[in-house]
């Protein structure tokens, strides 16, 4: 298992798990959630029960419960949230975790496209930083060659690209290609960005490829970005 | 439950108590305390439940209650009240089987008046609308 793989995996693991429980009232919960980190699961109490309430589970062990009424009002936007130095429980901490942390289970190419833009287009308005991207194969850098060469020159930005060396792309000042083997051996589809200057701008995205779909997610959080970025040098 | 359940129950019962009744007293104990009408309430619907199952639904019952997120540490109290008080207690008066090896818990065998009192909803807050 190369480490992008066992990263892919360990993020899934750590997925929090939400249980609604629930006497006769309908839950849209799971749809609510259905973008971001956490599997939803309902389950039904008997009659004479309490109102409905929401169980948050990380790595098999319980962290907290919580009324689903006060997980919908915590939902509302403008997303209320206590500040990082009010001592919030576990609970509250893996509830925003799940809502920063959007992670897709299948998601388009387009939609890809529409992340791996973003995470450009911050790497881009920064100016300065760590861009990695990883392709299957250099010849699919190919159809982005125009693209990254905007971004290189003009940016202070270093560029690495990873893939399999089937093609040899143009010398751009800025971009280091990073050849790994002749074969495309994995099919992830990979950009980190460090944020340069601002750490808060640190974005990644780590997907692979299925049989009809990508499986995998996107992130602000700095310390998988440096992960992310870790794990494309190693592969 | 079913008739065929019950007179397997009953078979035990006599054996184990003496007498498949329970006393109004002991009745009253059972449902003196609101935890252990929130467990039987729980387990009416006649699924055998882990103590850890209903430890989180416990717990989740409290929050639904405060409205206020429940923790860990909140968890591992109710596990501990229910694993040293309330299930060796139903267990011995008669209303649950506690099978303490495997953690697992069943309801036995309630009066059908206490049945549906418990599933009418049984907490000390109003009725909820």
């Amino acid at each position: 298992m190369t480490q992008l793989d066992s990263l892919l995996q360990r993020v899934r693991e750590r997925h929090p798990h939400f249980t609604v429980y629930r006497g006769e009232a309908e839950t849209d919960l799971p749809d609510q959630f259905a973008t971001h980190a956490v599997n939803v699961d309902v389950e039904r109490l008997p009659p004479g029960g309490p109102d409905p309430f929401v169980v948050i589970e990380r790595d098999g062990a319980f962290v907290g419960a919580i009324a689903e009424a006060e997980l919908q009002w915590l939902l509302e936007p403008p997303i209320h949230r206590p500040g990082a130095d009010e001592g919030i429980s576990a609970g509250y901490r893996v509830l925003f975790d799940v809502l920063d942390e959007t992670v897709f289970t299948a998601l388009s190419r387009r939609q890809l496209l529409a992340v791996s833009r973003e995470i450009e287009d911050r790497a881009y308005r920064v100016g300065n930083g760590t861009l990695g991207v990883g392709f299957q194969t250099l010849s699919t850098f190919e159809t982005q060659v125009d693209l990254y060469r905007e971004l290189a020159t003009a940016t202070d930005l270093e560029i690495h690209i990873y893939g399999a060396t089937d093609w040899t792309p143009p010398d751009i000042g800025g971009i280091t290609y990073h050849g790994n083997g002749e074969t495309a051996h994995e099919r992830h589809w990979v950009l980190a960005f460090d944020g340069g200057h601002d750490e808060f701008q640190a974005c990644g995205l780590l997907a692979r490829e299925t049989t009809d779909a990508y499986d995998g997610f996107w992130t602000d959080d700095r310390g998988l970005v440096g992960e992310l970025l870790t794990a494309l040098e190693a592969n | 439950m079913g008739d065929d359940q019950r007179s397997d129950d009953r078979a035990d019962a006599v054996e184990s108590s003496g007498s498949p009744e329970i006393s109004t007293d002991q009745l009253y104990r059972a449902l003196a305390s609101e935890q252990r009408r929130r467990l039987l309430s729980y387990l009416l619907d006649g699924e055998e439940r882990t103590i850890e199952e209903i430890a989180t639904v416990l717990t989740g019952w409290q929050a639904a209650e405060s409205g206020s997120m429940q923790t860990a540490a909140d968890r591992e109290q109710v596990h501990i009240e229910l694993f040293h008080s309330h299930l060796p207690l139903l267990d011995e008066i008669g209303v649950i089987r506690y099978d303490e090896d495997r953690g697992a818990v069943e309801i036995e065998s309630l009066d059908p008046a206490v049945e549906s009192l418990l599933a009418e909803g049984i907490d000390s807050a109003p009725p909820r609308s």
